[in-house]
């Protein structure tokens, strides 16, 4: 994938390596987080506790000494929104991989046995896909618990069916394929034939869906989060400190929110280059059209 | 629809047979039907006996076995059966191992005798399939069929794509395996001249149906059914003046005409050709062909 971004210097070359850029920032930023971040994520950390702002407890406007300000019990918003990004990208990580583990043999066999099965498995994937994605999360995060683990399978549910979908339907074309007919005549096993004949070509259309699908999972991660079903304090996370912080808005507290939101987006929108970017790269029919 | 209908043929040890044809008229269905790899939802009736057993009987298991080990298919496009991300080695040692337990090194060394067999270089053995052409992958496909030294091969136009130099040194190549390991020959052809040089004996297909079968003098020289007659005719020679065609187009097989298929074509067809199916009747020796008025023809 790599030299392929490298040659290209198109927009979705431009794109992808902005994504990739914004993406390995965020990774960096989760793993340094005990280093950079100034103040531990939890706890009061405000110079002034004796509160300077009646109306939202201890918190304090960006200063030299809190960059991004402190919230309502004085902790560093800096540092929450540092530590923020390991609970994003985790949660993130266990939903999307997860998904892709299930979606991806599945909908591989789905696709390469056919018939009835198949038609089975496509109703009880359709089924799930025709739900409202937060709303399903919400549901399985409120049977399974909360944490960051939970909130990831309530994640996986979600993106299941999109995996299978596009796994399945790349396998009925692969299928096809006259290779795979000729592996069939020279006695290839099936397992043989999905895993080693099929598997390889499906998987290209995989890093795409991949990277939209994770930009996704991180909004419906901060969404839950923000409903009160995700993350519990005071484990630093950003759509939980903005539902907190949201209270204390019209007090003109705005550093609370206004910082983990921006985080959000900024991880949203790179994820969303990378897998737009991808996709340009990837998709011949696309490229095709370019030239 | 019947893409095939009624067709019976028997090969016997070290023969060759040549199955010819317009496009559509089922050849490359009866390939596909006698492994078994015909696409879903389409339904093999009658019986197809191979060294005894009926394949139709055997469980899926035994029939993996068969394919590839004892019958061969080498396709026609060889620019797709390849897999595009697996080297020419992987597809090897895939194929070798999917039958017999060898070890790695006992399957490559396999494997370059069969393409040094074909002329690859062995040296090249590790290279992806787009990095060679198309002669040379058609090539790497026989090779491939042939590594495990099946009994019938059937060849589904293995030349149609490949210069005539090629087409000579791969003809070459079947034929001393036909004399070497007395395998038998199934090849499916538009190229009448192939059959001539390869074949022993040539089964005439038309719409589906065997028209006429005979060995491959007989055929040539004293064809009977007027398809045969008109594709002999068609054939450029040196001294071909004018070309030959055969007017009209192949039936569609959803709804085939009415008794002898090739009756709206048939410059000597009779009102009974368009109600009576005519029988696939001896009318030589070890000539059969499918024409009521056969006997006019001899």
């Amino acid at each position: 994938m790599l030299p392929m971004l490298e040659k290209r210097r198109t927009l979705a070359g431009v794109m992808s390596w902005i994504g990739l850029g914004i993406l390995v920032a965020f990774i960096l930023i989760a793993v340094l987080a005990p280093i950079i971040a100034p103040y531990p994520a939890v706890g009061p950390n405000s110079q002034f506790l004796t509160p300077p702002n009646p109306l939202c407890g201890a918190c304090a406007p960006p200063s030299f000494s809190h960059w991004m300000g402190t919230d309502n019990l004085g902790q560093d918003v800096f540092s929450r929104v540092l530590w923020g990004a390991q609970t994003s990208l985790e949660v993130m990580a266990i939903g999307v991989i997860l998904a892709l583990a299930v979606g991806f043999p599945v909908g591989l066999y789905s696709g390469y046995v056919g018939g009835s099965i198949d038609k089975a498995i496509l109703l009880v994937m359709d089924s799930v896909y025709a739900f409202p994605g937060l709303l399903l999360a919400a549901l399985v995060a409120a049977m399974l618990g909360k944490g960051p683990f939970n909130i990831g399978i309530a994640i996986t549910v979600i993106y299941i069916p999109l995996y299978y979908r596009v796994t399945r339907n790349q396998t009925l074309s692969v299928r096809e394929e006259t290779y795979v007919e000729a592996a069939r005549s020279l006695g290839a096993k099936p397992w043989t034939i999905m895993w080693v004949y099929i598997a390889y070509n499906v998987l290209i259309t995989i890093p795409v869906i991949f990277a939209l699908s994770a930009a996704d999972a991180i909004l419906t991660a901060a969404g839950l989060s923000y409903l009160g079903l995700g993350i519990q304090l005071p484990t630093p996370d950003w759509g939980l400190d903005l539902s907190v912080a949201q209270q204390f808005l019209t007090d003109g507290a705005w550093w609370t929110s206004f910082f983990p939101g921006l985080m959000i987006i900024i991880l949203t929108v790179g994820l969303s280059f990378l897998g737009e970017g991808l996709n340009d790269l990837i998709n011949p029919l696309l490229k095709k059209g370019r030239a | 629809m019947h893409a095939l209908d009624n067709i019976s043929l028997d090969v016997t040890s070290g023969e060759s047979i040549g199955i010819v044809g317009e496009t559509g008229s089922g050849k490359s269905t009866l390939g596909k039907a006698i492994l078994e790899i015909l696409p879903p939802r389409t339904e093999v009736k009658g019986r197809l006996v191979f060294r005894g057993r009926e394949l139709g009987q055997l469980d899926n298991a035994r029939i993996r076995h068969i394919r590839g080990e004892e019958i061969a298919l080498i396709f026609q496009d060889p620019m797709t059966r390849l897999n595009p991300l697996m080297t020419i080695e992987d597809h090897f040692v895939e194929t070798i191992k999917a039958h017999q337990r060898v070890s790695r090194q006992e399957a490559l060394a396999r494997a370059e005798a069969a393409l040094a067999s074909m002329r690859v270089p062995e040296s090249r053995i590790s290279n992806y399939p787009h990095e060679f052409s198309g002669g040379m992958r058609q090539r790497i496909m026989i090779a491939l069929a042939l590594v495990l030294n099946p009994s019938l091969l059937v060849a589904d136009e293995p030349t149609t794509s490949l210069d005539v130099i090629v087409e000579a040194q791969i003809l070459e190549i079947l034929e001393d395996l036909k004399r070497t390991y007395k395998m038998s020959l199934l090849l499916i052809t538009h190229n009448l001249g192939i059959v001539a040089e390869v074949c022993d004996r040539v089964a005439v297909f038309y719409a589906g149906k065997i028209v006429e079968v005979g060995t491959v003098d007989d055929i040539f020289t004293r064809p009977i059914h007027p398809y045969t007659r008109l594709l002999l005719q068609s054939i450029i020679h040196l001294d071909t003046k004018e070309l030959h065609s055969i007017d009209g187009a192949p039936p569609d097989l959803v709804s085939p005409p009415t008794g002898c298929r090739f009756h709206p074509r048939c410059p000597y067809a009779q009102a009974v050709c368009r109600e009576k199916i005519p029988p696939l009747d001896q009318f030589r020796q070890d000539q059969l062909a499918a024409c009521l008025f056969g006997k006019d023809f001899l």
